[in-house]
């Protein structure tokens, strides 16, 4: 990211950012509500509302992103709710991430890298199944699946644990971060609760410094 | 996909705004098609000669308001006296069937329960009235027009009810009303207090749209209304089928006053809610101010009001509810003497059932029946498919572009959508019709279509903007995400989950289209017909069981796709849990 900023009504949210990610790190951004933690994720997706106004490069692999749209990014985005699609079974959700992309990719492929998902977040035979009929852990961690099957090139995780309770969210956070070092993806993680920031072992920012402060480029 | 909306504004309204100056030119005496190029006030003086005029515009106000007021007060005490209970749930069963029920039927049935030789006089005789013969009250039967209202107030309690329902909920205000009950106010207090404001609010345009009806409708004016004087919109359409064609100079003229009385009556009200809004404020302030200054009544006088004030609540709760099952069972007989009747043999009065039944006229008549049900089926489909999908991509562009529009342009565009509803149907399909004749387009089956559509555009606009807007965006924004664009988007995951919606819009549109009665006989000139135009055309002294099969097909096609609409989100999600309660409507 190269200088990237954030204002609304020139009140400045994010001022003059420059941050490197590397792959499989997780950078952590802490921040109370309306401290503008929506609206950076939302720029980096592309869907900054027009009210709010951005400006800066996104750079990942070098490729420049920053005009592309939403669905050329590449980008995953987890958010507190799993918002897995509700007229789909589970098996389609994976699959449908497989599809977006690939044109000509064979049913048997698909099929394959569902049910290797599926085992992977401890979920084997569960394709067949309505999401709604899921515990909130396991649709939580199909959530993650469907994500990371789209290959994204960054993770964008705004706050995916707070819906969780206690137990359950130290589990699903594990998960999460294990997923995220064997995938190598470069991840944000936006989130209120320093527990989150804590276990996630990388670099944190928080927002109210990021509003006034201007980070070097180049920190890793 | 961005000229959704412009073409669906084309399509929509320019025909309406058309029709309106088509209707206009020729009352000022300019009518190209007959050659008249002058100015001129003849046909207006000509008008306002016309015998009956002055009678006829006071009585059609009088019934007109009647209708809309007290299906006002019935849709209101309901909801003060029952907001946020099962009550209104239990209504809510019994009078969303009567919404599918077209006007006209309804009218016939109600002339079939209360017509000198109808079902009511029946039932008490020859036991308490001792007539053997219908009695001879033909000669203007009902001079204050009761039946007329009567069938109104029917049709708008089930469409106002529903409507506030849906405010309320888009308001989120049951739960402002137990926040208000919590303060200690009651239930009531807390209803005019904290929900009515908001919900009047949403309820306004479509109240206006009701108001309109009232005023204008055909169909129910034909069937139910007494011939001395005559309803305005029925003075205007004997005008109208004058064979003169100097007489069109004098309906346009008609026309042209009936947009005027319409205004004048949303003006009205207009006032009357301001009115109602300055007392309503100045009686809080008198109140604030008593209680300021102490001169709060002694305990005894206090007494007696809380209980006068209990007994009054109690009243209101009575009257409101019984007034709401009035409702359901008037539109229930009247509906259910329809099949009686298609299916009597013999009936003499007074017996209370048919002596005899058979199916014959079904067998009989099934030529007679099946062409214009066809055509019902064909312009209700054409039509709401168009309006449909016009929606759905309007709705979508929307969606799309959602953060460049301002609440304020949202606004506008609903106002737009109330103006075919408001503007008098007569009026404006007669300027269509004018314009067609000047541009010598003779009236075909893609134009009826089209006109059809005019009308049943913004009830499916209506129906299905706050299910399409109240979606969860991150699922739009998770799909993207993942690599879908905005068009396989749309039809991947949006449409697949609001289908549900979709259908009941889809279905809505059919019962608006079956039901409508002006566009076929104003623009197709008897060249075409409907189960609707049939069975008003028949309902003054023709066969009753013919009537009766008619209006009963009126009833049941509409019913018979919202029953689909149900059926097939279910059958379709029937291993998804989530989307088989997945219904906002």
């Amino acid at each position: 990211m190269l200088g990237v900023s954030i204002s609304i009504d020139g009140n400045r949210l994010v001022q003059n950012l420059n941050l490197r990610v590397a792959s499989g790190e997780i950078v952590v951004f802490m921040g109370a509500s309306g401290s503008g933690k929506s609206s950076f994720l939302s720029y980096l997706c592309g869907t900054l509302p027009p009210s709010l106004q951005g400006s800066g490069r996104i750079i990942i692999d070098g490729d420049d992103i920053t005009s592309l749209p939403v669905h050329m990014r590449r980008i995953g985005l987890l958010f507190q709710d799993d918002l897995l699609f509700p007229h789909m079974s589970v098996g389609e959700n994976l699959a449908f991430a497989l599809r977006a992309r690939t044109t000509k990719k064979n049913k048997e492929a698909i099929r394959k890298s569902v049910t290797l998902a599926l085992q992977q977040a401890d979920l084997a035979g569960f394709a067949e199944r309505d999401p709604s009929s899921l515990s909130g852990g396991q649709k939580a961690r199909v959530s993650v699946m469907r994500c990371l099957l789209a290959q994204p090139r960054v993770l964008l995780l705004d706050e995916p644990f707070s819906r969780l309770d206690i137990p359950l969210r130290k589990n699903f956070r594990k998960f999460v971060f294990r997923k995220v070092i064997e995938q190598r993806v470069p991840t944000i993680l936006v989130t209120h609760d320093p527990a989150d920031a804590q276990a996630s072992g990388g670099k944190k920012f928080s927002m109210e410094r990021l509003a006034i402060e201007k980070l070097p480029l180049g920190e890793k | 996909m961005k000229f959704a909306p412009p073409v669906t504004l084309l399509l929509f309204l320019v025909p309406v705004l058309c029709g309106v100056g088509a209707v206009l030119l020729p009352a000022v005496g300019y009518f190209p098609a007959l050659d008249l190029y002058e100015l001129s006030f003849a046909p207006i003086k000509t008008l306002l000669r016309t015998p009956h005029l002055t009678s006829s515009i006071l009585f059609t106000m009088r019934s007109g308001f009647s209708a809309t007021v007290i299906s006002c007060a019935i849709v209101f005490a309901i909801f003060a006296s029952f907001s946020g209970g099962g009550v209104i749930r239990s209504l809510r069963f019994m009078l969303a069937p009567l919404l599918s029920v077209p006007h006209a039927a309804v009218a016939l049935g109600i002339g079939f329960l209360f017509a000198p030789s109808g079902w009511f006089i029946r039932i008490i005789s020859p036991s308490i009235t001792g007539f053997s013969e219908p009695p001879l009250w033909l000669i203007n039967p009902d001079p204050y027009g009761i039946l007329y209202i009567l069938a109104l107030v029917i049709k708008e309690v089930p469409f106002l009810f529903l409507i506030a329902l849906a405010a309320q909920n888009a308001d989120n205000s049951p739960k402002a009303l137990i926040t208000a009950q919590g303060f200690g106010y009651s239930r009531r207090a807390a209803f005019f207090h904290v929900v009515l404001p908001t919900l009047y609010q949403r309820m306004r345009l479509p109240i206006y749209a009701v108001l309109a009806f009232s005023l204008t409708n055909l169909e129910v004016a034909i069937t139910l209304a007494p011939n001395r004087p005559p309803l305005f919109s029925r003075f205007l359409l004997d005008l109208y089928n004058a064979p003169n064609l100097i007489e069109q100079t004098i309906a346009a003229s008609a026309a042209f006053i009936q947009i005027l009385l319409v205004l004048i009556a949303i003006a009205i009200w207009r006032s009357a809610e301001i009115l109602i809004h300055k007392v309503w404020r100045l009686m809080l302030m008198q109140k604030k101010i008593m209680q300021y200054n102490g001169t709060q009544k002694n305990t005894a006088q206090q007494k007696i009001s809380s209980s006068t004030k209990y007994i009054c609540a109690k009243a209101t709760d009575i009257s409101a509810g019984a007034s709401g099952i009035a409702v359901c069972i008037l539109g229930v007989l009247a509906i259910s003497l329809l099949p009686i009747w298609s299916f009597a043999k013999v009936w003499r009065f007074p017996a209370a059932m048919p002596q005899e039944w058979s199916s014959n006229l079904w067998l009989e008549a099934s030529s007679r029946i099946l062409e214009p049900w066809g055509l019902s089926l064909l312009l209700a489909l054409a039509a709401s498919a168009c309006a449909l999908v016009l929606c759905a991509l309007c709705l979508e562009q929307e969606t799309r572009n959602k953060n460049n529009m301002t609440e304020k342009s949202l606004d506008k565009a609903i106002f737009l959508l109330y103006l075919p509803l408001v503007i008098p149907q007569t009026s404006f399909l007669f300027g269509i019709q004018i314009l067609l004749f000047s541009i010598a387009v003779p009236v075909n089956l893609i134009i009826l279509i089209w006109a059809h559509m005019i009308f049943v555009l913004p009830y499916i606009f209506i129906s299905l903007g706050d299910n399409w807007r109240e979606l969860d965006k991150r699922y739009k924004l998770t799909a993207q995400t993942l690599g879908y664009s905005d068009n396989r988007i749309m039809f991947r995951i949006t449409i697949p989950i609001l289908l549900k919606p979709l259908l009941t819009a889809f279905a809505l549109g059919i019962a608006v289209s079956i039901a409508l009665y002006a566009p076929t006989v104003l623009l197709g000139a008897g060249r075409f017909s409907t189960i609707t135009s049939e069975a008003i055309a028949l309902a003054s002294g023709g066969d009753r069981r013919l009537v009766g099969a008619f209006a009963l097909l009126q009833a049941i096609t509409p019913c018979f796709f919202f029953v689909l609409a149900l059926l097939i989100p279910h059958i379709v999600w029937r291993k998804r849990a989530f989307m088989a309660g997945y219904s906002y409507s």
